[in-house]
């Protein structure tokens, strides 16, 4: 199963005016890995979570999933394939309680979830105490796991996460790992991350970007990501 | 997300207008049936203003599609009321269609522009073609062929007026009541949060839009029904732009609660410019100062609306 690629970016570029954000990007994330996307800040870890996603059409190159060339679909019609995504800054709807806003997801993507999988979710994410709450009241972290505990209601077959820990503290990062490990072999996890230790721990593989680029793609423990990683934020420092 | 009957708590507007209607003079109570029929396109406006956050400046152009659609249904095809009610709901729904196809493609101020030109149009074409809408005089419709004149037998004119446009807002109240909590309600007010996290949910935000702009044409056309049905007169001045505005300002002045707020700000701003008709100069301020008092006010009134369970149609 896992030797089955799930999604394909293939060449991909991407520019903002004068910057190159990806360039001839490619890579392959397999059915139920989770991939680790390390890099610098600007590296295009975030650019690429939004080509995939369908938020930002690529200048150049393709993105395949399960054999189709999805590159013009729209965000909704890659959410309807079963591609979901959480944001760098959480994204809820702040006038819609806790419930409210897992309900809404449960029924769209794949379609999967359904009301006792909304208590499931939400207690193991550690918000079943707050589902009569207005999101709007809930804490940036507490925000966090509901944009996560959304996407995942919506049964995705890929999950691309950007930045998930950021504004968790200690124990929140720490379930969260432990949801994801339980998500391993399920489904994809694109995992884009600043905290080295924490994508490492959970990917299979990671990839590390710099500019733009893909410097190294490997083992997550493996020498070559390690050196790549090295000198990918040491030149930065 | 299922509607309870406890949403329908704001049925009690309703309810108290029908247990004022024996304290009312006659004056004070041909106002009221005015403000209600006002108030269902004012209900109508904050379905897309407050529900959906879409700001329109063309819902004078549902409001007249519904009072031509009506009028001239009684005119040319039957005097029959009933369906000259449903004719004008139709072709507001017809044009709402239009209006939220626009909704759909282009956002913000170019949205408002695009609304305020196609309501522009509508109020040009009412002009031009003089022969077939009676151009700024308007058009009278025979009593006869009016909903007052199928109630004359039972109650007199007056009587007629305020019952129809109660039992009217009756249905408008409750249907915004029951919608703002329905799941539909919820992808509302999900939309108007943020259009492109729904977008990334799977959900077809341009349908509902156009889903929205239909609820409000039906809102705002059968308001604009009930003025040819209920004054059996239908004219170009209901297409101009202050008519586009007005719901604007009563949709602000009754605050975010869009289950009683549409009501509230309509009777507020007809009464305010209804007492102030009386002043000589100045009165434009009295009515300001009023607004925006009561503005002020609304948005230390939530624990009132909390009580009635009432919900924000918009968040602080």
């Amino acid at each position: 199963m896992k030797n089955r690629p799930l999604l394909s970016a293939r060449r991909v570029s991407k520019s903002f005016g004068g910057v190159q954000a990806l360039v001839d990007a490619s890579i392959e994330i397999m059915e139920g890995e989770i991939l680790g996307v390390i890099g610098p800040n600007g590296a295009g870890k975030s650019t690429l979570a939004g080509v995939i996603v369908g938020s930002l059409r690529p200048d150049r190159g393709q993105i395949i999933f399960r054999d189709s060339d999805i590159t013009k679909y729209s965000r909704r019609r890659r959410a309807e394939l079963g591609i979901a995504h959480t944001h760098q800054i959480p994204r809820v709807f702040p006038s819609l309680t806790v419930r409210e806003n897992m309900s809404l997801a449960c029924s769209r993507g794949l379609g999967g979830g359904t009301e006792d999988g909304l208590h499931e979710t939400a207690e193991r994410l550690g918000l079943g105490g707050l589902l009569s709450l207005k999101a709007s009241q809930l804490s940036h972290g507490q925000m966090r796991l509901l944009e996560i505990g959304m996407a995942l209601l919506s049964s995705p077959r890929l999950l691309v996460m950007d930045e998930p820990t950021q504004g968790l503290a200690g124990g929140e990062v720490a379930s969260l790992s432990s949801i994801l490990r339980g998500l391993a072999g399920k489904l994809a996890v694109v995992l884009i991350d600043h905290r080295v230790d924490f994508v490492v721990s959970l990917s299979e593989r990671v990839a590390v970007m710099n500019l733009g680029r893909f410097v190294a793609v490997g083992a997550a423990r493996g020498r070559d990501v390690g050196l790549a990683i090295e000198e990918a934020y040491l030149r930065w420092a | 997300m299922r509607p309870r009957l406890s949403n329908l708590a704001p049925l009690v507007i309703p309810l108290l207008l029908a247990a004022a209607y024996p304290l009312l003079p006659e004056y004070p109570k041909a106002l009221a049936a005015r403000i209600m029929t006002l108030s269902i396109y004012s209900y109508g406006y904050a379905v897309c203003f407050h529900m959906i956050g879409v700001m329109s400046l063309g819902h004078a152009a549902l409001f007249a599609a519904g009072m031509y659609g009506a009028g001239l249904y009684t005119i040319h095809v039957s005097p029959d009321p009933l369906m000259a009610l449903a004719a004008g709901i139709a072709s507001a729904v017809s044009l709402s269609l239009l209006l939220g196809g626009l909704a759909a493609r282009v956002r913000g101020p170019y949205l408002m522009i695009a609304t305020l030109l196609a309501s522009q149009t509508i109020y040009l074409a009412a002009l031009h073609f003089n022969e077939v809408t009676g151009g700024e005089q308007g058009l009278v419709l025979e009593r006869e062929a009016t909903l007052v004149g199928v109630f004359r037998p039972l109650m007199a004119e007056a009587d007629a007026r305020y019952f129809i446009s109660l039992l009217t807002l009756s249905a408008a109240v409750a249907g915004v009541s029951l919608l703002s909590a329905s799941r539909l309600g919820k992808l509302f007010l999900a939309l108007r949060d943020d259009e492109e996290k729904l977008e990334s949910l799977g959900y077809n935000t341009s349908l509902l839009k156009l889903t929205a702009f239909s609820v409000s044409g039906v809102l705002s056309g059968a308001s604009g029904a009930l003025q040819a049905l209920l004054y059996s007169y239908v004219g170009a001045g209901y297409v101009g732009i202050f008519n586009s505005v007005e719901p604007v300002l009563w949709t602000l002045v009754g605050g975010p609660y869009v289950q009683v707020g549409p009501f509230l700000g309509c009777l507020l701003v007809n009464v305010l410019g209804d007492l102030a008709r009386g002043l000589p100069r100045g009165h434009v301020l009295v009515v300001g100062v009023g607004l925006v008092a009561f503005s002020f006010a609304t948005g230390r009134l939530g624990w009132v609306y909390r009580l009635l369970g009432v919900s924000r149609g918009r968040e602080e």
